[in-house]
């Protein structure tokens, strides 16, 4: 089954976007599975057994190939790898791969995220931009810290600081807690 | 001591609570200590289930009949970060529930609610192979 965690606080953009689905899909908006998993950037999909043990850590897959060309990951393969795994309980080459932990940095970026978009919602909002500012400097690279606040102080996370970011993040061997990737 | 205020923790959700910053750091009553961090104060430490860690001579741990919340994550084992500009303290997800996750293979469990506002956790699909997708709108 699947579950589907939205790190999220746009409740409405969720919803229209989880419209005709049949699995449950949860609203994290205080980012906790970006700590308890070490989670920096979406979609990162993570494999757990019956019993509770991660069979494959975080990876990035999707649910379609329109990011293909840019990702060099295909819906495909990641589908044939979970039917395997369902039916045989097959695991790929790549599902023993050690995701390395957050840094101090890291988790204090976090804490000043979580800081912030409460003092937002309280509508305290320049002291909320003072620890975005904050956890955007502790993380620059952190999709989860600075992509996801975009919206959150006005900006465009698809227009241009989406694409600065992306740059500086590839500028920088696309680092990420997950599998990573060969791609071009 | 300094005066009371409200003091909001952000731990597993937000909490108001009463309490005191001194030297910006928070000190609540141990009843609060246990409700945001889930350890109680006892004579042998702080406490939770069977396990206990002695406070030992921590420096500037009890301010009469309250303690330093943040010294006290700290010594279960939670980062946190204090904000005593705005009354408030994060605290974070305990280090070694993320280390069991990445080393051991554990997967930590979670409340969150869905998107109808019904709590749900991942222990509630114990049983079957889940795959968790982490997503969002941005």
């Amino acid at each position: 089954m699947v579950i589907a965690v939205a790190i999220d606080e746009n409740i409405e953009a969720i919803q229209e976007l989880s419209k005709g689905t049949t699995y449950p899909v949860l609203m994290d908006k205080d980012h906790i599975l970006t700590e308890l998993y070490a989670i920096s950037n979406v979609p990162s999909v993570i494999w757990v057994d019956e019993t509770g043990m991660i069979s494959r850590p975080a990876a990035s897959e999707f649910g379609t190939d329109t990011f293909t060309e840019i990702t060099g990951v295909s819906r495909e393969t990641h589908m044939q790898q979970v039917r395997d795994w369902v039916h045989d309980g097959a695991l790929p080459e790549d599902a023993s791969y050690v995701v390395p932990d957050l840094s101090e940095e890291e988790i204090q970026a976090r804490l000043h995220f979580r800081l912030a978009v409460h003092l937002r919602r309280e509508n305290q909002l320049s002291e909320a931009d003072i620890h975005f500012d904050k956890a955007a400097e502790l993380a620059p690279l952190d999709f989860t810290i600075v992509r996801a606040s975009m919206p959150l102080r006005g900006g465009d996370p698809f227009g241009e600081e989406f694409f600065e970011l992306y740059q500086k993040y590839q500028d920088a061997g696309s680092p990420f807690h997950g599998i990573p990737r060969t791609t071009a | 001591m300094g005066e009371t205020s409200e003091i909001v923790v952000l731990a597993d959700k937000a909490t108001v609570v009463k309490g005191s910053w001194v030297e910006g750091e928070p000190y609540v009553t141990p009843e609060d200590l246990e409700t945001v961090l889930g350890w109680q104060v006892k004579p042998e430490g702080l406490c939770k289930n069977d396990a206990c860690i002695p406070i030992g001579n921590s420096i500037n741990f009890g301010e009469g009949d309250y303690l330093n919340l943040e010294e006290a994550a700290t010594l279960v084992g939670h980062p946190s970060l204090s904000a005593p500009e705005v009354g408030m303290i994060t605290i974070g997800q305990a280090h070694d529930v993320r280390s069991k996750a990445l080393k051991d293979r554990v997967a930590p469990n979670f409340t969150l609610s869905d998107i109808s506002g019904v709590d749900r956790s991942m222990s509630d699909w114990t049983g079957k192979k889940r795959l968790l997708v982490a997503f969002s709108s941005w």
